[in-house]
């Protein structure tokens, strides 16, 4: 699914209209005797934040039709951006009204209301945690397992006190339906996340999976097969992916996504190929087959442009050739003949993931692939360090235009391509990007 | 068509122009009250 512009425009106006809505609601309210500017400014500031502290829960990626469009991860970065900007909202919103007037010092004050200063403060705390833990995960070398868990429960511990304090408050929302709105506000955000960790997960548990294969693969990696249990499985796309939970319980707290590796036409047998990069993926080489398998998804909009009938430049880092395997694997099932360049990275020869069946596709298939090793082995006479300007100028087909781009590796390498044919005569809607690392 | 190339780079822009807005209507509605 793309969008139109004038459905990205919609999609901005609806989140500004959402987070401004509670101001709204106040305007619409009994007209009260003002306390001045700075005041009233620090209380609107407070809904503000409450209100895109709120809409962090829409925000993240679960959601298709806001996902599809704008590609999940640059869903995610919205939701980090807007997270932090929601910090400094619920942060300035108190620090201006102690500032202004001595008597808001009450709030934090044990000796006036015990009980709100070891919700309010802690609160404020948990605003804290969420996004510093959130943007320094690697640095604080916590589990991702750990991370999503505490990540959920501070952000409804926030939400939640956020609401008794402005219920309690009651200044801006004092009438029964103002209480009502904020309410039903906040629902929706809780909803949200009751939504993806408890209605989604009984979904997945009628149509659960069952481990197949263990695989290894070269670089480390790991192949999980899975099966559906008496479904009819996943109808994806190639270049798509899927959050997974792998145990007894899709309620289990690990869940983590990964690119489906299979191709399209399989959808009651999928793979997926990792790494151990943590907690989870650390523990694939020991897992046994028969252990149930819980998927949500197909998700992603990084998929081969099926209307097109170009042929495709795919360029992979290490591990982000996991969802280009898909493409290619899926090219070669429906007989494509056009033209298919692959520019793959990575440490040494004996790491190239999928090295083998990648020889086997450039017989199958049009394609040539170029390898960029940053760590060669002394025979390697193919070009060594990273992918830069002169690899491309000398191996870019001269056709530019007549092809699709596909991108997907580390940060610094799809900065330098994406930059690069940015600079090239090719219409920018024919080069797709997925950025995984997100957290 | 929209396209999601180099979004990423204006994501962060585009949420501070939304977070610039909402203060100023926060501003202009303190105004009012």
């Amino acid at each position: 699914m793309k969008y139109s512009y004038l459905q990205a425009v919609r999609w901005i106006t609806l989140y500004a209209l959402f987070v401004l809505s509670p101001l709204l609601m106040i305007l619409a309210g009994p007209e009260l005797v003002s306390r001045g500017f700075w005041i009233e400014f620090g209380s609107a500031l407070g809904f503000v934040g409450m209100a895109m502290l709120c809409a962090q829960f829409l925000l993240t990626g679960r959601f298709r039709n806001l996902a599809q469009g704008f590609g999940s991860d640059n869903l995610l970065h919205f939701h980090t951006a807007t997270g932090i900007a929601a910090m400094g909202m619920v942060f300035v919103h108190p620090l201006i009204l102690l500032t202004v007037h001595p008597n808001f010092r009450a709030y934090l004050d044990p000796s006036v209301n015990l009980p709100r200063v070891l919700a309010l403060v802690p609160a404020m705390g948990a605003v804290f945690l969420v996004v510093v833990l959130s943007l320094g995960r690697q640095l604080f070398r916590m589990g991702y397992e750990l991370w999503r868990v505490s990540h959920g429960i501070l952000s409804v511990f926030v939400v939640f006190i956020g609401l008794v304090h402005l219920l309690q408050v009651s200044h801006h929302s004092s009438l029964w339906w103002q209480k009502g709105y904020m309410i039903l506000f906040t629902l929706v955000a809780l909803g949200s996340i009751v939504h993806v960790r408890v209605i989604r997960p009984m979904r997945m548990k009628k149509n659960a999976y069952s481990l197949v294969e263990v695989r290894e693969e070269r670089d480390n990696a790991t192949t999980l097969v899975v099966e559906a249990v008496d479904h009819e499985g996943m109808k994806l796309k190639a270049g798509q992916y899927a959050w997974m939970t792998v145990g007894d319980s899709p309620y289990a707290l690990q869940q983590n996504p990964f690119s489906f590796t299979s191709s399209e036409s399989s959808s009651k047998r999928l793979e997926f190929t990792a790494k151990p990069a943590g907690d989870f993926t650390g523990t694939w080489r020991e897992m046994t087959p028969g252990s149930s398998v819980f998927l949500d998804g197909p998700y992603g909009a990084f998929t081969l442009n099926d209307k097109s009938k170009r042929g495709s430049v795919f360029f992979a880092g290490g591990v982000g050739i996991t969802p280009i395997i898909s493409m290619l694997r899926s090219l070669e099932e429906r007989g494509d003949t056009r033209s298919c360049m692959l520019f793959y990275g990575n440490k040494t020869w004996e790491d190239i993931l999928f090295r083998e069946e990648l020889e086997a596709l450039e017989q199958s298939l049009d394609l040539r692939v170029i390898h960029v090793l940053s760590e060669p082995e002394e025979e390697w006479n193919g070009y060594s360090g990273f992918l830069t300007h002169e690899i491309l100028e000398s191996e870019l087909p001269g056709n530019l235009a007549d092809m699709d781009y596909y991108i997907c590796g580390p940060e610094p390498m799809m900065d330098l391509v994406e930059r690069e044919l940015a600079q090239k005569p090719i219409p920018l809607r024919q080069i797709s990007s997925e950025r995984f690392q997100i957290v | 068509m929209f396209q999601r190339l180099m979004l990423h780079h204006y994501v962060r822009l585009i949420a501070t122009l939304l977070t610039l807005l909402f203060v100023m209507v926060a501003a202009l509605i303190a105004t009012h009250l």
